[in-house]
């Protein structure tokens, strides 16, 4: 284990992690994970497979949701920060773009990018602005807008922009694609492709989409149940056959999204397939 | 129509010393989910604290006033850290209770220290009745209104411009984002407290210059309740004005008929609005799509 894991290698580490809510069976349970400078890594699993929580556990949220690390640790840069409240892991050049968007309704545009440079160095704001508008146009005309009457796409747009405010060397992504068209979604990611070779930000990207993930990253893992089931580069794991029969096989084409009866065939499948 | 208009203009000073008890309370209650029932008694505690700067420590009345405002702040502070800190994530009606005891607390302490007699301010803001045509004002009714007009743009200001101001609008909208992004959510509530309390001092220094400083500036206080629900729980312009009706329409009735006459008025008129529009006048439902 410390081998694959020696934290001083990695950008971000998450070593042998068991998670547990409260008092409930824990969510996650020896997870390990790592992510090298500038990589983009994606996460894929059916619902209820605990990405969200392995998202929580890297950027410090898991305390307000009653949940913490029981064993194992995480690295940033080889400090410890399981722990360590999220609004210091943010300080440390982490941002994320969190499930369900969580965008301030009645904050403006502009308010949501003034805010996400907090964590940033001041002679950097305008640039990362400057960027911003540039990666999403759309938002030029809204900028004094309060993001609450955007549309989804648009709001996606203002929490992506926010955390590309920080100047992140490493950046979360849970799940962009949810409830936006086919087309938005694949120019955000095209967006983001193009951020990341502009910056050399990293990337971990929890994606529904499995198809749109493995496109999009140099390596993925698959969780299930709380647990790591399969782990390799994103060209293995398109080739894997497991994958192309949980994800890709029946994947009704392009840029689909992963629905609720997908989630069920897969959780079916996984446990036929032990 | 003089007795109208003099009665108007103190309704509207006493009012706007209400929509600044009103803002703190509003204030606290947005970025920190405390509903807080003691901020009558912080009113009261600001009263004493201006007497005891004058008449214990003799300073000046300027100099008095920054005393209190700079006290109240650290108690406000140390408040949030030492009692609503540890109740963070309790359920709303926990920590209404928790309020209600600090209420209870504070005033048992004001008449241990001070005993319950009225006591009023050895000096005070000017008093002398300005004539304008037939109309006689009193000057401390206008210079009150003049201070809590600047306050409350002093803080519109603040929430609209510093960056302080947009983390607190931040933190009181989605917490966990705002960590996300790197804000500190202890500090905002410590900062919110301490201008909630800063503001209902202010209040107490006021109400205390206009009337006599008792405990039951505490139950005074409270007036500041229906000016935050006529206003809406969490509009800030909204309990402004919501103070100025309640002023006004107090000092009307009571100058009209009498004070229990005004109290009947008051809170009829609170009731009408909550029945009518039970998200208060400018309260409205918070935009947010899912
Ligand atoms: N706030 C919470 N409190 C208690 N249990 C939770 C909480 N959030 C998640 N869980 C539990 O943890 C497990 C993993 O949930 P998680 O949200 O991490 O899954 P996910 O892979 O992100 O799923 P989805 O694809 O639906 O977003 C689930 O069994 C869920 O019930
Ligand atoms: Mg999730």
């Amino acid at each position: 284990m410390a081998a694959i894991d020696a934290p001083a290698t990695a950008l971000l580490s998450v070593s042998n992690i068991e998670v547990a809510y409260g008092r409930s069976a824990p969510a996650l349970r020896g997870v390990s994970l790592r992510l090298r400078e500038g990589e983009v890594v994606s996460l894929l699993g059916a619902n209820g497979a605990g990405k969200t929580t392995l998202i929580r556990s890297i950027s410090g949220l898991l305390k307000l949701h009653s949940a913490k690390v029981l064993s194992g640790q995480v690295n940033l840069d080889g400090a410890r920060i399981d722990g360590v409240a999220a609004h210091h892991i943010a300080r440390k050049g982490l941002s994320q773009v969190p499930e369900g968007r969580m965008i301030f309704a009645n904050l403006t545009v502009a308010e949501h990018l003034q805010i996400g440079a907090l964590s940033a160095p001041v002679e950097k704001h305008e640039m990362s602005r400057r960027l911003v508008l540039d990666l999403f146009p759309a938002l030029r005309p809204r900028i004094d807008d309060q993001a609450g009457w955007l549309s989804g796409g648009e709001q996606q747009m203002v929490a992506i922009g926010r955390a590309l405010m920080a100047s992140p060397r490493l950046m979360l992504l849970d799940e962009v694609s949810l409830g936006l068209a086919p087309i938005i979604t694949r120019s955000i990611f095209e967006q983001l492709d193009r951020y990341r070779r502009e910056t050399g930000c990293a990337m971990l990207v929890v994606e529904q989409n499995a198809k749109l993930a493995l496109d999009f990253c140099d390596r993925a893992y698959v969780l299930d149940r709380g647990r790591i089931l399969l782990e390799g580069s994103a060209a293995d794991l398109k080739a894997d056959p497991r994958v192309q029969d949980l994800y890709l096989g029946e994947a009704p084409g392009e840029g689909s999204a992963y629905t609720f009866r997908d989630a069920k065939r897969y959780r079916r499948r996984t446990r036929w397939l032990k | 129509m003089i007795f109208f208009l003099q009665l108007l203009v103190s309704g509207l000073a006493v009012g706007s010393v209400y929509g600044l008890v009103a803002l703190g309370f509003v204030l606290i209650f947005k970025a920190t989910d405390v509903f807080n029932f003691a901020q009558g008694d912080l009113l009261a505690v600001g009263a004493y604290l201006m007497f005891v700067a004058l008449a214990v420590f003799n300073l000046p009345v300027a100099l008095a006033i920054i005393a209190t405002v700079v006290a109240a702040g650290i108690l406000g502070a140390m408040l949030q850290r030492v009692v609503f800190k540890p109740l963070q994530g309790q359920p709303l009606l926990t920590v209404v209770m928790a309020t209600i005891a600090l209420s209870l607390i504070i005033q048992g302490a004001l008449v241990i220290i001070f005993g319950s007699q009225d006591l009023s301010f050895p000096r005070t803001l000017p008093s002398s009745i300005v004539a304008i045509g037939a109309l006689r004002l009193s000057m401390l009714d206008l210079i009150i209104m003049g201070c809590s007009v600047v306050c409350v743009s002093a803080f519109a200001l603040f929430f609209r411009y510093t960056s302080l101001g947009l983390q607190m609008r931040a933190t009181a909208e989605h917490p966990e984002a705002a960590a996300l992004s790197g804000i500190n959510s202890d500090r905002v509530f410590t900062v919110a407290f301490s201008i909630g309390t800063v503001t209902a001092a202010l209040g107490g220094i006021f109400l205390g210059s206009l009337q006599v400083v008792s405990p039951t500036l505490s139950q005074i206080g409270l007036l500041a309740f229906p000016a935050v629900v006529v206003g809406g729980l969490t509009s800030i312009p909204g309990s402004v004005i919501g103070g100025l009706l309640i002023g006004v329409l107090q000092q009307l009735s009571a100058g009209y008929f009498d004070g229990a006459v005004a109290s009947v008025v008051v809170y009829s008129g609170l009731l009408l609005v909550l029945l009518l529009r039970p998200q208060g006048l400018l309260g409205r439902p918070s935009v947010q799509r899912h």
